[in-house]
């Protein structure tokens, strides 16, 4: 296709996913119901599934087996559908293009409903994504919404979590102020 | 240049409108009959046209040249249109200076209402080509008095007054301006009888045509109704002629001043030519309610004027200025007045909403196996169906062979033609599917009644040529008004023969204009032993009628033969108003009837074929036959509970399952199918299944939204169309974030003041072309903030393309809420098209349902060969993926891409 906008991809995003180690001794998985139901956060009307996932060993194992999908993108693995692990696994793979063709939209949608579900890391990969308009529309209010979802849990690596601290005290940088309001953020 | 160029873009973009077909209705008949049915009003499918011939003629000679394309038939006023710019800088440069007549040309160039009537089938443009020409060659005449230039003048006041009525005005200032200069000696002597020769030539050439003028005068003539020309109404229309710019008017005043302190004699005839046509409708009693375009003049005057205002204030500033230099100036003060109307141009182009034209292009996309179009009225959408479907569909002018038709019946959605259920929505119009089984020859007995509310004319009658019924008027009419027309009856005599004396009754009506002169139209009753031994029994003209109504009662004579044929001979005549059969009764008394039509003879009219349990038609399907307590019916009749048969004659009942559904289910049932195929559709949710049909095993080569249908046709080439509906919510497109529906509203927005957005993906191994979206945003000018609908593209995955877009900020009002189209073409197919709307907020939506439709166009390129003979039947079809449902089309899929608006 001609003439479409050079957005320039978010620096480390599609090599984050494979530079992210997997975590040893996973966090307990605190999916984001605190955040669902903080009143001063953005409501979330579209979406189908806020807390879908809850907690624990079996979630760690899962992130696991995500991540190490991640790795391991040339010989995909059959993991148990529909999981969020499962979910952003297979967004990985087609934001990085292993195995499948490279499409920033795909893995777009499967963090969404991943990122929904309580996946720490599709929350965190959707900020970066929201942030820089990379398969979804350039917007900082998500971006800053999706980061500090992740950050805001336990589940995210602490590689992971220092950029995506870094990402989000950047982005509240360039929110205006009616964006701080809806985000329900003082000054 | 700049001219041709601003009339030109996108001229096909916009259908044609009513008034377009009526220039268009009467330029397609012979040159001699564009002249008497105009002069008359003569019957035609398009009715009042209040317009002399001239353009008519000249669209005439265009139709036979090129065909009949919007853009073809737009050119002649475009022409026109351009014509008038140069035509202005004569005249401007006669009367008050080249520099003048350049600024005035280039502000008509660029006069957003020139523009429009320069592009529209309708005589405006060419009046105001002759009527500047006319103005600029009396002025030359006037200075130089050569024979030529008073000839000349004679010629373009003529070709004005044969363009529109509008000239009347014009000429009458003309003559009196001539006048005045006489009486006050201002015209040389040896000019008095060359002007009074070239307007007495005028006048002259302009006979033939007065009693066409007097006619349609008399049409219009209302004597308790003014126009209803205000002081409000002057104002509002000078700024519509002047984009709604105060100081292009303001330029416009000056320029009187600056006019007759240069040429007083000339901006007298300039004022005269612009006030007394404005003074007409002041005088004149119509029914017609004024218009701004009545008062078109003003368009090129005020274009003049501000000219010379502009030429005064340059001469002003610019003393020390090389000439090219205050030319320049001037020109930037052009572009500085015309500046509302260049800036309302895009938006100008880019006026688009729903139309006729969209509905019939949906109509002939789902029409399925129906081969034949009929319409309530054989007017308005008879004429839009030529138009825009030409050789989609047959039509039921004519009897001929009598075989089965399945017909769509169009009507606007407001009619509900009576006894034929729920009609299939096509935006405004609705469509009826029926079969028209004809049964004649009638059998004679007891009273047969034939009225002309319902289809049951084409089932009965036994011939006819460019008559049916019209079902909103419910009278017998011509299919084709300006063309005679017949219809006949057949009955078969009883076993004792026929009775002495047939007893016939009918109704028949009368409709005519409010002028005095009668409609010479006509109708015959006619009789005899056979369709081809007809006779005369009366003839119905005007002079019978007293009221609007004329009851008849007629004795036909005992008929020799076993044969009674009866019917009606339609004569249109050549003056406005008709003559129309509205009821037929004929009485067979006392006799024992014979059955008439008999399966053999049926079966010569329609495929009748033996029904067998659980397979369903498809394709080129049949009709089938059953005796009216036959086990077959009852199981026939539990799949098609609701379906009414095409025929009921005794002992025998005619069904067309096709009727009912011309779709197929894969996986369904076991289907025959008959003949070759010429293209298959595909609806429903498609995720690249393969659907089985017999040996034939067709991939469809793409995931497509839920609403889409695949058009297959044997080379492979494939179309996808998707038509969204948001009325029950957002459904499920291939991604969505933050979307909600508006209550009670078929349309989407934000579920709250955050962003939102929602992508469909077009997913095929056959590459995508082109992509076309047409779709309806609107969004609220909120102070400060900026709200917007956005459509953008990708065919990676990663980086979009904004295609389209509605932004809306500090208006306070919501905006938008009309169509947009998008429509790339892809230099490299791609295999992945993401087609993404985003929503700035909750004042921010996206329409869509039949007022506002919101529709996918895709052109993939060949991938799947479509097999031509599905040789192996019955067969059962499967499909390996989710259902989808399937035709087989017998024909070759029509190709109806012209209809779609290319923005």
């Amino acid at each position: 296709m001609d003439n479409i906008h050079d957005t320039t991809p978010a620096s480390g995003v599609l090599s984050q996913v494979s530079r992210e180690p997997a975590r040893s001794g996973g966090p307990g998985w605190s999916c984001f119901p605190a955040a669902c139901e903080d009143p001063k956060r953005p409501s979330h009307a579209g979406f189908s599934h806020p807390c879908a996932f809850s907690a624990g060993l079996a979630g760690s194992v899962l992130l696991a087996v995500a991540l190490l999908a991640c790795l391991s993108a040339a010989r995909p693995t059959v993991l148990l559908a529909a999981t969020p692990a499962d979910l952003f696994a297979k967004g990985c793979r087609y934001l990085t293009g292993q195995g499948v063709p490279h499409d920033a939209t795909q893995a777009s949608r499967l963090f969404l409903e991943a990122a929904q579900a309580g996946e720490p890391q599709a929350q965190y990969q959707l900020g970066v994504m929201f942030s820089v308009g990379l398969g979804l529309p350039k917007d900082n209010l998500w971006g800053y919404f999706w980061l500090d979802r992740a950050c805001s849990g336990s589940g995210l690596p602490e590689d992971a979590l220092r950029l995506a601290r870094a990402r989000k005290d950047a982005l509240l940088r360039e929110l205006t102020p009616d964006q701080k309001r809806r985000l329900g953020i003082r000054e | 240049m700049a001219a041709a160029i601003i009339r030109l873009l996108w001229l096909e973009s916009i259908p044609l409108w009513w008034d377009e077909f009526v220039t268009l209705g009467r330029a397609k008949f012979a040159l001699p009959d564009i002249w008497s049915s105009l002069s008359f009003q003569g019957p035609s499918d398009v009715a009042l046209d209040s317009s002399p011939p001239l353009l008519h003629m000249i669209l005439h000679m265009v139709l036979a040249a090129g065909g009949a394309s919007e853009t073809w038939v737009k050119l002649p006023s475009v022409v026109f249109g351009v014509l008038t710019v140069p035509a202005l800088y004569a005249l401007g440069s006669r009367l008050y200076g080249g520099r003048s007549g350049f600024f005035a040309s280039a502000l008509l160039a660029f006069s957003l209402y020139h523009v429009h009537y320069s592009r529209e089938v309708r005589p405006y443009s060419l009046y105001l080509l002759f009527g500047v020409s006319s103005l600029w060659l009396l002025s030359r005449a006037l200075g130089v008095n050569r024979t030529r230039d008073w000839v000349l003048f004679a010629l373009a006041a003529t070709a004005a007054l044969y363009s529109s009525y509008l000239a009347g005005g014009s000429l009458i200032a003309q003559g009196l301006f001539l006048a005045g200069l006489a009486a006050s000696r201002n015209m040389p002597r040896g000019r008095i009888l060359p002007a009074a020769l070239s307007l007495s030539g005028v006048l002259l050439a302009y006979l033939p045509w007065l009693p066409g003028h007097i006619f349609q005068m008399k049409l219009i003539y209302a004597p308790s109704s003014g126009m209803g020309l205000t002081g409000e109404f002057l104002w509002r229309a000078l700024g519509e002629f002047t984009a709604g710019s105060t100081l292009f008017l303001a330029c416009a005043g000056l320029g009187v001043l600056t006019g007759f302190r240069r040429n007083a004699t000339g901006t007298v005839l300039m004022v005269c030519w612009l006030l007394l046509p404005a003074a007409m409708p002041l005088a004149l009693h119509t029914a017609i309610a004024v218009n701004p375009r009545y008062l078109i003049n003003f368009v090129p005057g005020l274009a003049l004027l501000a000219g010379v205002c502009l030429d005064g204030l340059v001469e002003i500033l610019s003393v020390k200025l090389p000439s090219r230099a205050a030319a320049f100036l001037g020109l930037v003060a052009v572009m500085g007045l015309s500046w509302p109307s260049l800036a309302s141009l895009p938006d100008y182009y880019r006026r688009d909403r729903h139309s006729v034209r969209d509905d019939l292009l949906d109509i002939a996309r789902d029409a399925a196996n129906a081969d034949t179009v009929a319409f309530f009225r054989n007017r308005h959408l008879k004429v839009f169906t030529r138009w825009y479907l030409p050789g989609v569909f047959k039509d039921l002018s004519r009897s001929g062979d009598l075989r089965y038709r399945r017909v769509l019946l169009l009507c606007n959605a407001d009619f509900v033609p009576p006894g034929l259920g729920q009609p299939e929505r096509h935006g405004d119009l609705a469509a009826y599917r029926l079969g028209l089984l004809n049964v004649s020859p009638l059998t004679a007995s007891g009273t047969y009644r034939a009225d002309f509310s319902t289809m049951s004319f084409y089932r009965e009658a036994a011939f006819w040529d460019n008559a049916g019924p019209d079902l909103f008027q419910k009278s017998l009419s011509l299919y084709d008004p300006e063309r005679p027309g017949r219809a006949v009856w057949r009955f078969v005599a009883p076993k004792e023969g026929f009775p002495d004396i047939v007893r016939l009754h009918c109704r028949l009506r009368l409709s005519h204009g409010p002028v005095s002169t009668p409609p010479d139209a006509k109708v015959s009753i006619v009789a005899g032993g056979s369709k081809e031994s007809l006779s005369v029994l009366r003839t119905v003209t005007q002079a019978d009628f007293t009221g609007d109504d004329l009851v008849m009662d007629l004795d036909i004579p005992r008929p020799g033969g076993t044969e009674l044929a009866v019917g009606f001979f339609l004569d249109p005549g050549t003056i406005y108003g008709a003559i129309e059969p509205v009821s037929l009764a004929l009485e067979f008394p006392g006799v024992s009837p014979v059955p008439a039509v008999t399966p053999e003879k049926l079966q010569q009219r329609v495929d009748l074929r033996t029904w067998v349990p659980g397979r369903t038609p498809a394709g080129h399907t049949p009709c089938y036959a059953f005796e009216p307590f036959a086990p077959a019916l009852a199981d026939f009749r539990s799949r098609y509970p609701k379906l009414a048969p095409v025929a009921e004659l005794p002992g025998l009942l005619v069904f067309d399952p096709a009727l009912a559904d011309p779709w197929f289910d894969a996986p369904g049932g076991e289907l025959a199918v008959s003949g070759k195929v010429g293209g298959l559709l595909v609806k429903g949710p498609m995720a690249g299944q393969i659907v089985t049909l017999g040996e034939a095993a067709v991939p469809l080569p793409l995931d497509a939204p839920p609403g889409s249908t695949l058009a297959l046709s044997p080379g492979g080439q494939a179309r996808l169309w998707t038509t969204l509906d948001y009325s029950g919510g957002p459904g499920t497109p291939f991604a969505q974030f933050n979307i909600s529906q508006v209550p009670g509203q078929p349309c989407l927005t934000c579920a709250n003041e955050d962003s939102c957005f929602m992508t469909y993906a077009l997913i095929s191994q056959a590459p995508v072309r082109a992509v076309r979206v047409s779709f309806t945003p609107e969004a609220y000018g909120e102070p400060g903030h900026e709200k917007f609908v956005r459509l953008s593209i990708s065919t990676d995955g990663a980086h979009y393309r904004i295609l389209e877009s509605l932004t809306a900020k500090d208006s306070e009002l919501w905006e938008g809420r009309h169509r947009h189209i998008a429509w790339i073409r892809l230099e490299r197919p791609s295999e992945r098209v993401y087609l993404r709307f985003e929503l700035s907020d909750q004042r921010a939506r996206l329409w869509s349902g039949p007022e506002y439709p919101l529709r996918i166009d895709a052109w993939l390129d060949p991938a799947v060969r479509m097999p031509l003979d599905l040789a192996a039947q019955p067969f059962t079809p499967r499909s390996d993926g989710k259902p989808v449902r399937g035709y087989l089309s017998p024909a070759p899929l029509p190709e109806l891409d012209h209809l779609l608006a290319p923005h």
